[in-house]
């Protein structure tokens, strides 16, 4: 489909956040899941790229991405202006609602760097069915932008900065086992770095709480024919390869082989 | 609206248009129906068959090149049993050509799996004797003439699809492949598979495919698979299917001028689903405008 870029600011060095207008579209679009976007006309980039949607303006037909400048692709959506259209394939994946029991009422976000996004469109999604607590974190205080977002839909937001610079110092996984340490909530989800979901796969099964993960990994196609995206999910004491885009993105934490 | 036939006739298979999705972008259709009617294509060559069910390689699996990308999937699929119980009566419920391709890590896998195939309703059977990316098998069966003759001849013998050789573009004398699958008993040929390539982040000093080397499709490869399609059909007598970074109807129709009377598309669908039915589409315009009333019009019309 076509979607119309609203907006697409700066809002840290080399991220930008953007609003594409998807009309109806918006509104069936669930947290976890991701737009597969053409990064213009030419062969170079070739692929799309995915990007997940971190925020819906349902009423105005608006979603938001929020993406790093990494290569051709990305600098070529940095260059787009109000207007532009952009050919799209969405919403594509399975998404958290897909995976999680239907009656949550109170789940901990815990996400790190700039893969916090689908997080945001959960806490978005989610703040008036159920308690949030956001626990993210960042390199240093810079990111600021990145996090304040949660701050509205969440009950509580703890950060944790590498540098100290804002919240506590250190990593956001140890903040993590701190506050489970304290209590324990019906489910947590998460969101960054592979090495960090690994992190809070460990920790969450010492906690017994159930967590939910949305995986990152190189795409083709984007709508689960190619098998390029895949990753390794136990079941039974076996372990198969599945879809990151079609299967997933989101998997429960537990059945994710981290080992790759 | 015109009196266009764009009816093919490969081997006594008949095909309502040249246009079939190429093994390995397109799953076993399903991913596809969502984006666009699969009555409308002339084949399907479905994801990679073995025997045994396969897991394939560790990720990552696609590494974007300049105008290309490399894959190094290792035919993961669910087999070929699951194929025939699963895959096939879906299939089948639409009005287009299945063509079943099949790899193997030995001899006696691909005569088995082939015999298990033509026990059941496929239209061709595609012998994908040039899959980079296994260890055992695959492209070490598509190498030589004598590699491709031996294999060919083995399947043929539980084979009574009309039987097409994929041929691997990683070959000394494509010429001489293609002799080798004719005398062996292929019903047609078709050709390129991917090019062996690899990709390397300068950054971490790693290779960015999980199993290090992959195979190269995409635009950056039309013109090494347009010059092989070229050399093939000048050989062999039997229909050849062309293939290799075709993304528009012009490419398409280079191909059949090159000799080839019908294409696959396999990249294109990674990037837009409904590729195959705009490619349609312009083959169809291209006819309209050059006055041609069939493919034979087309295929090996070069002129050189």
């Amino acid at each position: 489909m076509t979607g119309i870029v609203y907006s697409n600011d700066l809002i840290l060095p080399s991220i930008y956040k953007m609003g594409i207008q998807l009309g109806d579209t918006a509104e069936s679009i669930l947290a976890g899941q991701f737009v597969h976007v053409r990064c213009g006309q030419s062969y170079d980039p070739l692929l799309r790229r995915p990007i997940s949607v971190c925020q819906a303006d349902v009423e105005n037909g608006i979603i938001y991405i929020t993406y790093q400048v990494k290569g051709k692709g990305t600098q070529w959506l940095a260059e787009q202006v109000r207007g532009a259209k952009l050919d799209i394939l969405c919403p594509l994946g399975n998404s958290f609602e897909a995976v999680m029991p239907a009656d949550i009422k109170e789940m901990w976000l815990v996400g790190g760097g700039i893969g916090v996004f689908p997080l945001q469109l959960l806490a978005q999604q989610y703040n008036d069915k159920a308690d949030i607590v956001s626990i993210l974190g960042f390199r240093s205080d810079e990111f600021k932008p990145l996090w304040q977002p949660f701050e509205q839909y969440s009950k509580r937001v703890i950060i944790a900065t590498e540098d100290g610079s804002y919240g506590y110092k250190g990593l956001v996984t140890d903040e993590l086992a701190l506050a489970l340490r304290a209590h324990k909530p019906q489910i947590i989800a998460g969101c960054g770095p592979s090495k960090m979901l690994k992190s809070l796969a460990y920790i969450a099964e010492q906690y017994d709480v159930p967590c939910i993960v949305s995986l990152e990994e190189r795409m083709g196609c984007g709508i689960g024919a190619c098998l390029v995206c895949n990753c390794k999910i136990k079941s039974d004491g076996e372990w198969h390869y599945r879809r990151v885009c079609a299967d997933g993105p989101v998997f429960w934490s537990h059945e994710v082989s981290f080992d790759e | 609206m015109n009196d266009i036939n764009m009816c093919v006739d490969i081997c006594g298979v008949k095909l309502k248009n040249p246009v079939i999705a190429a093994s390995g972008t397109f799953a076993f259709g399903r991913e596809y129906s969502r984006y666009l009617d699969l009555n409308k294509l002339g084949g399907i060559s479905v994801k990679g068959l073995t025997l045994y069910p396969k897991e394939g390689n560790p990720p990552p699996r696609i590494a974007e090149t300049a105008a290309g990308i490399l894959n190094s999937v290792g035919l993961q699929n669910p087999g070929v049993d699951a194929f025939i119980s699963n895959e096939l009566p879906y299939l089948k419920q639409f009005d287009t050509v299945v063509i079943a391709n099949l790899a193997g890590n030995s001899r006696d896998e691909y005569c088995v799996a082939a015999d298990k195939l033509d026990k059941v309703d496929i239209d061709m059977l595609e012998l994908n004797i040039s899959c980079p990316n296994v260890k055992e098998g695959g492209l070490s069966f598509g190498a030589t003439p004598e590699s491709v003759y031996d294999i060919t001849r083995q399947v043929r013998n539980y084979c009574h699809h009309p039987l097409v050789v994929k041929l691997s573009p990683n070959v000394g004398n494509i010429k001489d492949v293609a002799s080798a699958a004719q005398n062996a008993g292929a019903d047609a040929l078709s050709l390129i598979n991917t090019l062996l390539g690899m990709a390397i982040d300068s950054h971490t000093r790693k290779p960015i495919l999980g199993n290090v080397t992959g195979g190269l499709s995409g635009p950056a490869i039309k013109p090494v698979a347009l010059y092989m399609v070229w050399q093939a059909a000048q050989t062999v007598d039997i229909p050849v299917i062309g293939m290799g970074g075709i993304m528009n109807g012009n490419d398409a129709i280079e191909f059949m001028l090159a000799g080839a009377v019908a294409v696959q598309v396999g990249t294109a669908n990674l990037i837009e689903p409904t590729a195959t039915v705009r490619i349609i589409d312009d083959i169809e315009r291209y006819m309209l405008d050059n006055g041609l009333k069939t493919i034979k019009d087309i295929t090996g019309g070069l002129i050189c």
